[in-house]
């Protein structure tokens, strides 16, 4: 099929350009208001896209997407609360800005870094994608599970002092991700008899219940804190000149690598790759001592980078199936229902639906900067809607996601389970990210496993394949990286104290 | 008295967990062998994960000195508990009288008990909740083809 054809014919009907701008602002009020986050939006909004088109369906979502990433800065400068985890270092700078009167010109700064971090790495993704798919050809079943592997232990590495939490939240993932019919041999695992749950658990149903409605549930009982009242008087004009957009070149390229590359590495996101390029902005500055305090550089080193991982972390969805983050990795799944394998051969078999998706993200990234600039004094009262209301009506939207998935009241209760078990792991500490990861990458890594014993009968082919034998080491090293660190340090201040 | 911490229960239910799901491994029938693992290698690893890490974490509770923050206070616990019991209450309405009549019960109940101590007139939450039902239905029912549960009673 004609690729640029396919993507005009996608963008030329009204229905698609409207679920665009429509899910851009949805995911824009998900991004910016802390607690929400575009990666909550795109899986209580998923189960909309099962009666779409897969087209339509990857407009929408990856809309969602980028419009939370793009609006994460909205919280973290006006509040100095971060909408989310993407956007955490830009409250360090962002929010003494608004302090200081110059919220419109953060404002302005978060809106352009966004940008052009989404837009780039679109580009930059979309060419390189078809490249790494294909070295992916020359992978087998052990350098899959290799990375599927990587993917899950990178995220506890960076779990930081939680890392004993953080496995222990991927192993629930794992064990969840076995309920059913066991892959190759067809062993019913954890089904006891009932006939709902040989297919396996339903992504939403765990996700939304563990990741969503528990959040809410516990929210509430915390008590909701009265969000404070931001000086709309202060958001004027745009705020920033093309001089001092021209300034910041140095770090914006930085930032944009900085992002592009935790982005693509499997399992890492703008979560990290925003604090990345924060600290090497701050060290690289000729007055460090104003970050912190007010420095505009301090704003686009976060917000170019968090947005440049999101086509990082399309490159390895598409060319690999290895999801590069936790929404990527909601995107694979979303993508399976509508027939959509991602892996090498999706360029070979939907190669349109790929450049489809990287298109998407560059548009939305236009969209989402002129309705940030039209909308820029609605920030603040987006940032009011009451809690009372919203989260009201989040619950009611998450308990029908799960009904509509297959018109199952069942699947309701099963959510309520899960949503309980999200309430017990908040009570234990339990990060929920790695258990988003390896609960959507449990069945990828075991069919791959099975696969690749079939054919040598043995584990240490993992080790003996340089590919494979690399990422099992980074894999193993991420896990014991903590006692690995303690090792080193305790090293260090010996011989230091032996040559003093 | 002794204070049991956060971490302890925690560790404690994940050790709990990992046992429990061990011995339901071992009823499987598939054979694992050295050279092909099968259907019970995955479960296991999970399984050991959960034991090793709750082990970790129980003793790192038991050695960690100092209080800890509690995660919730009483009258939290029991906002918790009452929003739950609200949730199944719903779903089975769901069920019988479906989501017409039963959502904006819901969503008024649920929008006064989360706006206790804030502004929120009872004109307002009405509005709220029939028009947030009515704008949902229409949404997932006509624009995007899907279907509502209607009720037991009504179909």
């Amino acid at each position: 099929m004609d690729i640029i054809g396919y993507i005009l014919e996608q963008f030329a009907q009204p229905m698609n350009i409207a679920l665009l701008v429509g899910a851009n602002i949805v995911g824009l009020i998900f991004g910016a208001i802390p607690g929400l986050s575009g990666t909550m939006a795109v899986m209580l909004f998923m189960p909309l896209t099962f009666a779409m088109d897969a087209g339509t369906a990857i407009i929408f979502l990856i809309s969602l997407w980028v419009g939370g990433c793009s609006g994460a800065f909205i919280g973290s400068i006006l509040l100095g609360i971060p909408g989310s985890a993407s956007a955490v270092s830009t409250c360090f700078d962002g929010y003494p800005m608004t302090k200081k009167g110059q919220a419109g010109k953060a404002l302005a700064i978060g809106m352009v870094a966004s940008f052009t971090g989404t837009f780039l790495s679109a580009i930059l993704g979309a060419l390189l994608s078809q490249f790494i798919a294909g070295i992916a050809f020359m992978m087998g079943p052990w350098e899959y599970f290799a990375l599927c592997f990587v993917a899950i232990t990178l995220v506890l590495a960076i779990s930081k002092g939680q890392m004993l939490k953080g496995l222990a939240s991927a192993s629930i993932g794992l064990l969840l991700s076995t309920v059913g019919f066991s892959p190759i041999d067809a062993e019913p695992r954890f089904v006891f008899g009932n006939m709902h749950l040989m297919g396996g658990l339903s992504m939403t149903v765990v996700l939304l219940g563990i990741f969503a409605l528990s959040m809410m549930i516990v929210e509430f009982g915390k008590g909701f804190k009265p969000v404070p009242k931001v000086d709309t008087k202060s958001i004027k004009g745009f705020g920033i000149t093309f001089r001092e957009i021209r300034g910041q070149t140095v770090n914006i390229i930085r930032s944009f690598l900085i992002g592009l590359w935790i982005g693509f590495l499997p399992g890492m996101g703008p979560g990290l790759s925003n604090l990345v390029a924060y600290s090497a902005a701050k060290a690289s500055s000729k007055e460090p001592e104003t970050f912190g305090q007010g420095n505009p550089a301090g704003v686009w080193a976060p917000e170019v980078a968090n947005n440049a991982a999101i086509g990082g972390a399309l490159i390895p969805m598409t060319a690999l199936g290895i999801p590069g983050d936790s929404t990527t990795a909601l995107l694979i799944g979303a993508l399976t229902i509508h027939g959509l394998e991602m892996g090498p051969m999706v360029f070979r078999n939907s190669g349109h639906i790929v450049y489809l998706m990287f298109a998407t993200v560059a548009i939305c990234a236009l969209v989402a900067l002129l309705m940030q600039a039209v909308g820029m004094r609605v920030f603040p009262h987006v940032l009011r809607i009451p809690y009372h209301y919203m989260y009201s009506a989040l619950i009611v939207i998450a308990l029908i996601s799960a009904y509509v998935e297959s018109a199952s009241i069942y699947k309701c209760g099963m959510m309520l389970l899960f949503g309980g078990i999200g309430i017990i792991m908040g009570y234990c500490g339990l990060p929920t990210s790695p258990l988003i990861l390896s609960f959507i990458l449990g069945p990828i890594l075991e069919l791959n496993m099975l696969k690749a014993f079939q054919y040598t009968g043995t584990v240490a082919t993992f080790f003996t394949r340089p590919i494979s034998g690399i990422f099992m080491v980074i894999g193993i090293g991420s896990i014991f990286s903590p006692i690995l660190r303690k090792l080193w340090s305790a090293i260090k201040s010996r011989k230091q104290a032996n040559t003093a | 008295m002794i204070k049991i911490k956060r971490d302890q229960i925690a560790g404690a239910l994940l050790v709990i967990a990992g046992v429990v799901v061990a011995i339901l491994v071992s009823q499987f029938s598939t054979p694992m062998t050295a050279s092909y693992p099968g259907p019970k290698l995955m479960p296991l690893i999970a399984a050991f994960g959960l034991v090793v890490c709750g082990g970790g974490i129980f003793i790192i509770g038991t050695i960690k000195k100092g209080e800890e923050d509690p995660f919730l206070i009483k009258e939290g616990w029991l906002k918790i508990a009452v929003t739950v019991l609200l949730l199944i209450v719903y779903v089975l309405c769901l069920k019988y009288i479906g989501y017409l009549i039963s959502t904006p019960i819901l969503l008024f109940v649920l929008s006064t008990l989360f706006a206790k101590g804030n502004k929120a007139s009872l004109k307002a939450r009405i509005i709220f909740s029939v028009g947030f039902t009515i704008a949902l239905y229409l949404i997932y029912v006509y624009l995007f083809g899907l279907s509502f549960p209607m009720g037991l009673l009504f179909e």
